[in-house]
């Protein structure tokens, strides 16, 4: 269940980098969500203002180097961003003719608690291991926030580097959210009452539900396969 | 894309397709091996079935292991998580309606075979029982179960796992819909080449040889039927223009191709079937018969593990070698024909759609079949007067219609059963053409039509010469000894279409193409800490706009 999983979405993640003159510096994950050339991540790992690129992982199925010393990202720009449940849509500025499987999407709504899902990023690319790795975990909550936006618990920590990657559903193979970052309880203390209580270092993550991601890309007025 | 309506600039009908190599190195093999058997027929005759019986005494045990390990790998795969592969890809859509389907699945998988044997195989075992008493209650009991056994889930386990690894290769990886293709995780890129052209060979002569002693013997029968029913002369004159009849209509329709002619035959010949079924349940012992079809089915569930693993180890007796034995040999030879059928007529399908389809609903539409048509000869003898028995073992192409005669309306069974046999015929013919034709061009699934017409015409005159020339019995236990090297092919099919299905990543993986243009850039060390909150406030109410339910996100067109 898990291979195929892997297998089927590793080609969809993308490390996004903001270009700076000779130098591509990692800001986080990203993943294709149509072959017109969209992709979906984390509003928040975007800067205010930069030129921005995707960069595709080496060829995966074996030993890859750990790092890729230099790399050529596709052009990208930012067509929407959700900054209030904090997904942004990316489009490829050149057409390269990508491929997207159809039946991509999932429905959070729908998908039990305690599935088995697996989320997808570059975890290490900051410290520039570019290469992709998966996490399993279980859907530990689907909660309301205040906002009443669809947050996502799943138990396994993660790093840095996956924030703006898929979070997939293991058992019908689609993506059901965007991975945020870590979730930290004290937070939450912190934005009602503005001090922050200490906090002990959480294993659960959070995802925003993919919905928001579908809203972004029907305003563009792509159709959904 | 099936039919031959799109005749474009480049599909004239005198347009060829053809494997250099498997087309002609076959079609030479057919003719010479049709001259040698003719010549020398009654010496090879001797030697086949020679051959044959040291096969069943020596290999037996192999046949029932391999049946068994086929159907258990077709469970599992049912059960496996590589059943929502859909053939073709996710987004193909299946070719033909689900009735179509199963009319083409039945018409080429069973074919002539049950019209006779639904009769008078549960009489030989009645009569002559090898785990009972003969012509007791148990013996009619066992005799169902037998015949069950015979052909119900493991043949149609064999013809799943051949369609669905040609399927799968074929649509999903993209190689030539062709047997070779199948073992391309075991050989790669070696299918190409020789050893590629002797597994499509093979399968193209045994698959002509298989259809063509088929068509030859059974116009006999259907010759000696219509003997008994209407006097008309058993003389190879008839025989021959029988043959010829039947050929010419299997021409028209491999001609036709497959959306016009193949499909529209089977449905029809599926109609008259269950027509045939129908009156013969409503005329014949029905409350015996609707009794039987349950206590069959779980008796052959309750006894399938015992009987499909029994290989007379302690009766020391060589019952199986004609019966069990054989037929699992003479399923096994025809699966490379009925699988490449099945695959071509599966497009769009799931896998496990595919496996319950291919799997349970011929073997269902079986029993239900044998039991209307056995069960009814059962009372007869069991309970009426009797001689269904005397008549299976003295002619029985004609036990059939003595079994009609029992019942009203005789004249109009009787008619309607040469009908269907004869369309059996034709939709067994056929669709074996088809698949010649698909294997010779190279695994092209829609042949030209110069190519539909020489092999269908070929296999006419095939069974012509031998009925007259003589050698069909020799020709068809030669067809039936390749299923020994079959049975290794099948197992090695397994374990190749297991890595291919585990190693199959989707029709359409993402994918994106090398991006070249732009400029290299060098990565550098970037950690910053994770901004896990940023600018979002996820937590806390706005006092606002919060309780209003649900509540659109917040998006603009980003204007940087």
């Amino acid at each position: 269940m898990l291979e195929s999983v892997r297998l089927r979405y590793e080609g969809c993640c993308m490390m996004l980098m903001s270009i700076e003159e000779d130098r591509g510096i990692f800001l986080g994950s990203a993943f294709l969500v149509h072959s017109k050339g969209y992709a979906l991540t984390a509003a928040h790992i975007l800067p205010n203002k930069a030129e921005l690129g995707l960069v595709p992982a080496q060829p995966a199925g074996s030993f890859v180097p750990l790092t890729m010393e230099q790399v050529t990202p596709v052009p990208v720009e930012v067509v929407r961003r959700d900054t209030e449940h904090d997904v942004a849509l990316l489009k490829l500025i050149p057409d390269l003719g990508i491929a997207v499987p159809s039946h991509i999407m999932g429905n959070p709504a729908e998908t039990p608690l305690g599935t088995t899902v697996m989320s997808m990023g570059f975890s290490f690319a900051h410290y520039r291991l570019h290469s992709v790795v998966s996490l399993q975990a279980t859907l530990s909550a689907k909660v309301l926030s205040a906002h009443q936006a669809h947050i996502l618990l799943f138990d396994t920590p993660i790093h840095p580097g996956d924030a703006g990657g898929p979070l997939i559903n293991a058992r019908d193979e689609r993506i059901i959210g965007v991975v945020l970052g870590p979730f930290a309880a004290s937070d939450l203390v912190a934005e009602s009452t503005g001090s922050k209580p200490d906090s002990a270092s959480s294993a659960i993550s959070q995802a925003i539900s993919i919905e928001y991601g579908i809203e972004l890309m029907k305003q563009e007025g792509l159709d959904l396969l | 894309m099936t039919d031959t309506t799109d005749s474009s600039e480049s599909r004239r009908w005198y347009t060829l397709d053809v494997h250099p190599y498997v087309f002609f190195i076959s079609s030479f093999i057919i003719c010479a091996s049709v001259l040698l058997t003719i010549v020398f027929h009654s010496r090879l005759d001797t030697l086949f079935a020679s051959l044959q019986a040291g096969i069943a005494n020596l290999a037996g045990w192999f046949f029932v292991l391999t049946m068994n390990i086929i159907l258990v790998f077709v469970f599992v795969l049912l059960f496996g998580r590589h059943g929502n592969v859909r053939l073709g890809g996710d987004d193909a859509k299946p070719e033909f309606s689900r009735l179509a389907w199963f009319s083409m699945l039945f018409s080429a998988g069973m074919g002539i075979g049950l019209l006779f044997y639904g009769v008078a195989e549960p009489m030989f075992h009645y009569i002559a029982s090898p785990l009972a008493e003969s012509g007791t209650p148990d013996a009619a009991r066992t005799a169902m179960d037998l015949t069950f056994l015979h052909w119900g889930l493991h043949p149609w386990g064999v013809y799943t796992l051949v369609g669905l690894s040609l399927a799968f290769f074929s649509f999903n990886k993209g190689l030539p819909l062709s047997i070779r293709s199948v073992f391309y995780p075991l050989l790669g890129e070696k299918i190409y080449g020789p050893i590629g052209n002797i597994i499509d060979i093979l399968a193209t002569v045994a698959t002509l040889f298989g259809v063509a002693t088929s068509l030859g013997l059974g116009v006999q029968q259907v010759n000696a039927g219509i003997h008994y029913l209407f006097g008309i002369e058993q003389s190879a004159t008839v025989q021959l223009l029988l043959i010829a009849g039947i050929t010419f209509l299997a021409t028209w329709s491999v001609v036709a191709g497959l959306n016009a002619g193949i499909k529209r035959l089977s449905e029809i010949n599926l109609i008259m079937a269950v027509l045939l079924m129908f009156f013969v349940l409503i005329l014949g012992p029905t409350l015996f018969i609707l009794n039987a079809f349950g206590e069959n089915i779980g008796y052959y569930i309750q006894n399938l593990p015992r009987l499909a693993t029994w290989n007379e180890t302690y009766e020391d007796t060589t019952w199986q070698h004609g019966w069990t034995v054989f037929y699992w040999g003479w399923w096994i030879a025809w699966s490379p024909f009925v699988g490449m059928f099945i695959a071509r007529v599966s497009y769009g399908r799931t896998v496990r759609e595919f496996i319950l389809g291919v799997l349970f609903i011929p073997t269902l539409i079986t029993f239900v079949w044998i039991t209307i048509f056995g069960n009814t000869a059962i009372s007869i003898e069991l309970l009426g007067p009797g001689g269904i028995a005397q008549a299976v073992q003295d002619n029985l192409p004609v036990s059939l219609f003595v079994l009609l005669e029992h019942f009203p309306l005789a004249a109009v069974t009787s008619f309607l059963s040469v009908l269907v046999i004869v369309t059996f015929f034709v939709t067994s013919s056929d669709s074996g053409s088809m698949v010649i034709d698909i294997i010779t061009a190279g695994g092209n699934p829609d042949p030209p039509v110069l190519q539909r017409l020489f092999w269908a015409i070929l296999e006419g005159v095939t069974a012509a010469a031998l009925l007259v020339g003589g050698g069909l019995m020799a020709l068809q236990t030669a067809a039936i000894t390749t299923g020994l090297p079959f049975a290794l092919v099948l197992l090695c099919m397994c374990y190749s279409l297991t890595k291919g299905l585990k190693e199959y990543k989707g029709p359409l993986g993402f994918m994106m193409p090398p991006y070249e243009h732009g400029t290299r850039l060098i990565t550098e060390y970037s950690y910053a800490a994770p901004a896990t909150f940023g600018r979002r406030k996820f937590w806390t109410a706005k006092s606002r706009r919060s309780t209003s339910g649900k509540k659109r996100p917040n998006t603009g067109k980003q204007e940087d």
